[in-house]
């Protein structure tokens, strides 16, 4: 880490820091249990790493930039800015313009060797 | 002893939560918990062999798209199309005062359906044991597979990821 970075953490956090160094894994397996936010923020960080990753190579090594355009007219930055009752309108409208009656979908055959959802095998 | 669910099919509320779940990863902001449960169940699901599945129609909508946060998403889905039978069940349910869009859903015939919609899942727990009866006078009528049909169920992201 940074020297600058460091320098922005609160001193009672690295206080605490250097207490957990000297943990055993089985101390902080148990300061887990006490503390279960900190089990979600490091499953947080390693599904975030994953997901980041295989984006940026699908992106070609290039990270997005926030005035690049997203969907519906709207940039990254802009569509992060949403508020929460504006992403669900955002979705709604997208989702409505592909939006089928259910007359209009189309049924297929099944698949003889389909299983169906009580788990159990189609009939001979 | 019931039956493992393996199957899991995802509304619209789960899919828009995956998709800005990837984007807030990629520009590094913090997850909403819902967020995290969206993106959660992708990686999960992928380690233990159960598959996530979406409707033909959301498939169609979001496969427009190109953005790589979508065409992740889509990666880690296969498509349920519906079958014989898909359209008279969901009129049916429509009458259960389910929307459109959450009809057809419950009329795919999966084992599970996950969403963040409570006014689905409140709905549907409310009124299961009458759609259930409805269901039953339905398959006496219909062939083999189609009669051994059985109700989904309906939960929580976060349920579902109990389970895997």
């Amino acid at each position: 880490m940074a020297v600058a970075e460091k320098a922005r953490i609160p001193r009672r956090v690295q206080v605490i820091a250097e207490v957990l160094r000297r943990f055993s894994q089985e101390e902080l397996a148990q300061l887990v249990r006490l503390v279960p936010a900190l089990e979600d923020m490091a499953l947080q960080q390693v599904i975030s790493t994953h997901f980041r990753q295989r984006m940026l190579e699908m992106r070609g090594g290039i990270a997005p930039s926030l005035e690049e355009e997203f969907l519906g007219g709207l940039t990254y930055g802009e569509y992060l800015k949403l508020s929460e009752e504006e992403e669900e309108a955002f979705w709604d409208r997208i989702f409505a313009e592909g939006g089928l009656e259910i007359d209009q979908i189309e049924e297929h055959d099944v698949d003889p060797g389909v299983r169906i959802p009580a788990g159990q095998k189609r009939a001979a | 002893m019931s039956t493992p669910v393996s199957v899991f099919l995802l509304d619209k509320s789960v899919l828009r939560k995956a998709i800005a779940s990837l984007i807030k990863v990629e520009f590094e902001h913090p997850l909403s918990a819902q967020e995290l449960e969206a993106l959660s169940l992708l990686y999960f699901a992928q380690r233990h062999d159960v598959r996530l599945f979406i409707s033909e129609e959301a498939f169609n909508i979001l496969g427009r798209f190109s953005r790589p946060e979508i065409q992740i998403v889509l990666d880690f889905v296969k498509v349920m199309k519906a079958t014989r039978y898909f359209k008279r069940w969901a009129r049916r349910l429509r009458e259960y005062g389910f929307t459109r869009e959450d009809a057809k859903l419950l009329a795919l015939g999966v084992q599970a359906i996950l969403t963040f919609d409570l006014s689905l899942l409140n709905n549907y727990q409310l009124k299961r044991s009458h759609i259930e009866k409805r269901l039953d006078e339905m398959r006496k009528a219909l062939p083999t597979p189609f009669n051994l049909v059985k109700l989904p169920s309906v939960m929580l992201p976060k349920e579902a990821l109990t389970l895997l």
